[in-house]
């Protein structure tokens, strides 16, 4: 097959040549969606190094589990459900060094001294809702303004401050929470 | 709709919106020298994995079907004397060739990914015959006494048994 005629071919298509080891349908694949991983990474995180680290991990991870999509299904779902979870992987990996409100952890005073501060918060924030998740992580681990977090999510600035808040106030309702049930 | 489908909508649109920004022509380089790796690994890189899973597989096969007279484990029944019973000693040889060479590029097929297993078609008598080759030399610094003519067949019946182990390991890949 001439590389001419995969310009015709669907996504699902090449998709399928891609899945047999066809070399070219990857090739088209790449050239029609690649800028569309690249800039949804980009608007999420803006350190350059990172954005191409991730890019480069969607497309790693796009190849290795091609064998899991289903040709009968678009394609493009799957391909951002995969830069999604890369980018929340990642995000979450990073996770380990935030620092957030020194408030919440003086209120985990009664916690197990053994267990690690940074763990007991990543705990904490995976049980917040994705929101206020993206939020707080583009605030404290991407050190972002409120003005990009309001851009990257696409909500209004005062909105952004205000699920940031209330993250926080969630955040230390169940750090006192857990206090609770560590006193019982 | 609930409140996770709509903001995985939001991100969705967002993702489909975001095909105004150009990938830098130096990642897009890195990026095709790893997916170039991926997707056609070269033959050698292929051959060493064969040769490591071959080095294992070849040596527990020695229990069921002795080569040569090797016998690491002593067990008392052997494939070979089979062969040898019903087509004397050239089929015994071809037989042995055939057998040992397949099982080990059949178990290697469980552990390539597909990339590999095509890489590995595409250089399929050059890995056989190294295989072969470098399989007779483990037999003969072991003790085995090679005849050129048995030597011979058995490496055909390696050549014979890796093409269609080959085969079956790709159509077996590829449609599952």
């Amino acid at each position: 097959m001439q590389i001419t005629e995969y310009n015709a071919q669907t996504d699902e298509q090449l998709m399928k040549l891609y899945q047999s080891g066809v070399e070219p349908a990857f090739i088209e694949l790449y050239g029609r969606h690649s800028s569309k991983i690249y800039g949804f990474i980009q608007k999420r995180i803006h350190n350059k190094e990172k954005v191409a680290d991730i890019y480069q991990e969607v497309f790693i991870k796009i190849h290795k589990s091609k064998s899991l999509y289903n040709s009968s299904f678009p394609l493009l779902p799957w391909i951002f459900t995969v830069t999604k979870s890369v980018l929340i992987d990642e995000l979450r990996k990073d996770k380990k060094i935030i620092q957030v409100d020194p408030e919440i952890l003086n209120n985990r005073s009664g916690s197990d001294e053994s267990v690690s501060p940074d763990l007991e918060i990543e705990s904490m924030i995976s049980q917040l809702p994705n929101i206020q998740k993206q939020a707080i992580e583009l605030k404290y681990v991407n050190e972002k303004t409120f003005e990009q977090i309001s851009e990257i999510l696409n909500i209004k600035p005062s909105n952004a401050r205000q699920i940031i808040s209330r993250g926080l106030r969630r955040l230390r309702e169940i750090a006192s929470e857990g206090d609770k049930n560590d006193s019982k | 709709m609930t409140q996770n489908d709509n903001e995985w909508l939001n991100d969705y649109k967002t993702f489909l919106s975001s095909n105004q920004d150009h990938v830098p022509i130096d990642l897009n380089t890195k990026l095709f020298v790893k997916m170039e790796k991926l997707i056609n690994p070269p033959a050698w890189i292929v051959f060493l994995k064969i040769l490591a899973i071959h080095l294992v597989t070849g040596f527990l096969s020695l229990s069921v079907c002795h080569q040569f007279g090797l016998n690491p484990f002593n067990t008392e029944k052997s494939l070979s004397d089979w062969f040898m019973n019903v087509g004397g000693h050239h089929f015994c040889m071809l037989g042995c060739g055939i057998l040992f060479v397949a099982v080990s590029i059949f178990s290697a097929g469980l552990f390539l990914t597909l990339e590999e297993v095509k890489s590995l078609k595409r250089t399929e008598f050059l890995q056989n015959l190294a295989l072969g080759l470098i399989s007779l030399g483990f037999f003969a610094a072991f003790g085995a006494e090679l005849a050129l003519g048995f030597g011979s067949l058995w490496l055909l019946g390696g050549l014979i048994g890796g093409f269609f182990a080959t085969s079956l390991t790709w159509k077996i890949r590829l449609y599952n």
